[in-house]
């Protein structure tokens, strides 16, 4: 039996296929259009899936699209009522979108699914699933447990933000809800856009920016904002936001809380909005922390699966983890709404359908998150000679020995292999690498390779079997989705000088072994590497280490600011020629930055909206 | 011409939205309020030990050919 999952319409669409309980393939929409957090119908996404798994739309059985369109339309009614008169101007954007697109989406979708296979019945076989059901299936079927806690945060879905549930085999059951507007993932928005940055993508600067700042206003959104009861469970005070009405996140009332007005994206960060950071990100963990705790003590379950945008904060997760309240902690790599598509093909395979799941205590069933598009070496050889690239090609053995020798001379390597990563992070299929042990790396990549802000640190990959020797970290972390710190003896100590610079003055301070993946609280957002799914990336970390004695890179996604991670050869050539990364590597092909012609070279500094 | 068109559909959208939300939704938003109605749970309750809502139990997976 084949499923086909769908997310589409408000943030990131996807598309995913599970056949037979196996997750064959998902892709993210904006990877094939090119377009950041591109919502439209995952035309691409779905023409992909049904490639990788050599079918037609035909033989689908069922698709699932990831959550209830009238359920929020419903949510929607009951906003405006609850608030009416103030909202119209919300109303006024909102209302004629639903009534004539949205309230129509199961047409809509069997539209689009008859023009490309007109010959079936797809009503009968389209379903849908809530949308934090979807997310659950997501954190839940993949993972390597029989049984589990099920915790899912995120904005808001249909009414629920925040869910708890149960799995157990092919079953998972929904225990408790927390309701829009109350929810974590638009409480930390809020602080988002309130300190400058983008909703729904600069959510990771925040917590990026945390540690730089004093958590001085926690108490006053303890006190004013959220009401956080003993059990995690809470609600937010809606006088001082603006999203069940306007179109703002926040109003006058939260800027006079404060005692400064929001920053604007242009604006220089001050120290205040650092102490913001850090206030909502501790305010953050310790919602999560009460509610990983008492749902430990409901349930007994000594595993923990998360999913939704919230489970994204890898900062918490590592804290969940430490605060040993559950054994295992398991978080699904696409843990947004891209991640949708895929929890609702789960869902329907094994809830609806009724089938049984496989199960593997070994790994889990998520292939590394490397479910997305790859090239063969002839067809890599043939898109880059197209393309004008000048290249040379090696065995595997001497592409290996060659990236290391070039890592290990601290240049920019842009890494391109196997299958694209499902999920945000880049995890050493789309990723650029280098040198983590270089005092300057930190700054050379964030300026000249990502052009991006410079206060935001680099995540490593470090072999797993070598983790506890470099990281205070005892667990599997492949998605990138568990910060730990750098184990005590690799640390160095601050002077009395470096310990009084100023905010992001502060990153350029060598503070470890590896400086390039040290936060300024010796934090790492760790990713471990294993031989089981990703052979190759494993050998060039191994190759590395023997050159260098150290197992550790800097593996940031492959993309510049505000660019989609790239997907096809065609795209990381363009993103080698327009940024200083120097040099390329796409399956056998080895491509150096001064071979090139330079008349190819690209600028691409401007060539996408600020993320 | 095109461009006018465009305008006056705008202006009647807004007079249509303008219609629907103030004449119909406030005064049932407010009715509903006077007598009590809190979907959205606004208020905070410093008596209650916690704000989950419980799910009724699992729907049947037949739901999901519900769009609701």
């Amino acid at each position: 039996m084949r499923v086909l999952g769908i997310s589409a319409f408000y943030h990131d669409a996807a598309a995913a296929l599970v056949e037979d309980g196996r997750v064959v393939a998902a892709a993210q929409e904006e990877r094939f259009t090119r377009q950041k957090n591109d919502s439209s119908y995952p035309e691409n996404a779905i023409g992909y899936c049904l490639s990788e798994a050599g079918i037609s739309l035909g033989e689908i059985d069922r698709v699932a699209f990831y959550d209830k369109p009238l359920l929020k339309f419903g949510r929607l009614v009951a906003t405006y009522l609850a608030f009416a008169p103030r909202g119209f101007r919300s109303f006024r954007e909102a209302a004629p979108v639903w009534l004539k697109d949205k309230l129509s989406q199961k047409r809509a979708l069997t539209r689009r699914l008859r023009a490309v296979a007109p010959e079936y019945d797809w009503d009968s076989r389209l379903l849908f699933s809530e949308h934090h059901l979807s997310h659950a299936a997501s954190a839940f079927f993949p993972s390597p447990y029989e049984d589990a806690a099920i915790l899912t945060m995120d904005g808001v879905g249909e009414w629920a933000t925040t869910s708890a549930a149960l799995g157990r085999g092919n079953r998972i059951t929904m225990l408790k809800e927390i309701q829009f507007p109350h929810s974590l993932g638009l409480l930390y928005s809020a602080f988002t856009d309130f300190t400058g940055f983008r909703v729904n993508s600069g959510e990771y600067k925040v917590m990026g920016l945390a540690p730089y700042g004093e958590p001085r206003f926690a108490q006053t959104i303890l006190d004013h904002l959220i009401d956080l009861k003993d059990d995690g469970s809470f609600r937010l005070n809606q006088e001082y936001f603006d999203y069940c009405t306007g179109l703002r996140m926040t109003n006058e009332r939260f800027a006079a809380l404060f005692g400064v007005p929001a920053r604007q994206p242009e604006q220089w960060l001050e120290p205040v909005h650092m102490d913001l950071a850090a206030s909502i990100q501790q305010v953050t963990e310790e919602a999560i922390l009460r509610l990983t705790r008492s749902l430990a003590a409901e349930t007994g379950a000594r595993n923990l699966c998360l999913a939704g945008g919230v489970a994204l904060n890898c900062v918490a997760n590592g804290k969940i983890l430490r605060d040993r309240h559950f054994d295992n902690v398991w978080v699904q790599p696409a843990a947004g709404d891209a991640g949708g598509s895929l929890g609702a093909a789960l869902a329907a395979y094994h809830l609806e359908r009724d089938r049984p799941r496989l199960i593997s205590n070994e790994i889990d069933g998520m292939s590394g998150s490397y479910l997305g598009p790859s090239f063969a070496q002839n067809e890599i050889r043939r898109r880059l000679a197209a393309a004008g690239g000048v290249f040379a090609e090696f065995s595997e053995n001497e592409i290996i020995d060659r990236t290391a020798a070039a890592l290990a001379a601290e240049k920019a390597v842009g890494w391109f292999q196997g299958r694209m990563e499902f999920g945000p992070r880049a995890l050493g299929s789309r990723s650029i690498l280098a040198d983590a042990r270089s005092p300057s790396m930190q700054r050379t990549l964030n300026l000249k390779v990502k052009y991006r802000e410079s206060f935001r640190p680099f995540a490593p990959s470090v072999l797993r079997e070598d983790m506890g020797a470099w990281f205070e970290l005892d667990a599997d972390s492949p998605y990138m989705l568990i910060v730990a710190d750098v184990v005590e003896h690799r640390r160095r100590t601050m002077s009395e000088a470096e310990r009084n610079l100023f905010g992001i003055e502060q990153l350029n301070v060598p503070r470890s072994d590896v400086p390039a993946v040290t936060h300024v609280d010796y934090s790492a957002r760790i990713q471990t590497v294993h031989r089981e799914t990703n052979p190759r990336y494993h050998a060039l970390l191994t190759r590395f280490k023997a050159l260098t004695g150290c197992p550790v890179l800097v593996n940031t996604s492959f993309n510049v600011r505000g660019e989609p991670i790239v997907c096809t050869p065609q795209d990381a050539f363009r993103c080698f020629m327009g940024s200083e990364i120097d040099v390329l590597v796409i399956g056998d092909c080895f491509l150096r930055k001064e071979d090139q012609d330079p008349a190819l070279r690209l600028d691409y500094r401007d060539r996408f909206d600020p993320d | 011409m095109r461009h006018r068109l465009l305008s006056f559909r705008r202006i009647l959208v807004s007079l249509t939205m303008g219609f629907l939300f103030f004449a119909i939704a406030a005064p049932i938003g407010i009715g509903l309020r006077l007598i009590g109605w809190d979907p959205l749970r606004l208020r905070f309750d410093p008596d209650r030990p916690s704000y989950w809502v419980r799910r009724s139990p699992n729907r049947a997976p037949a739901s999901m050919t519900k769009q609701y």
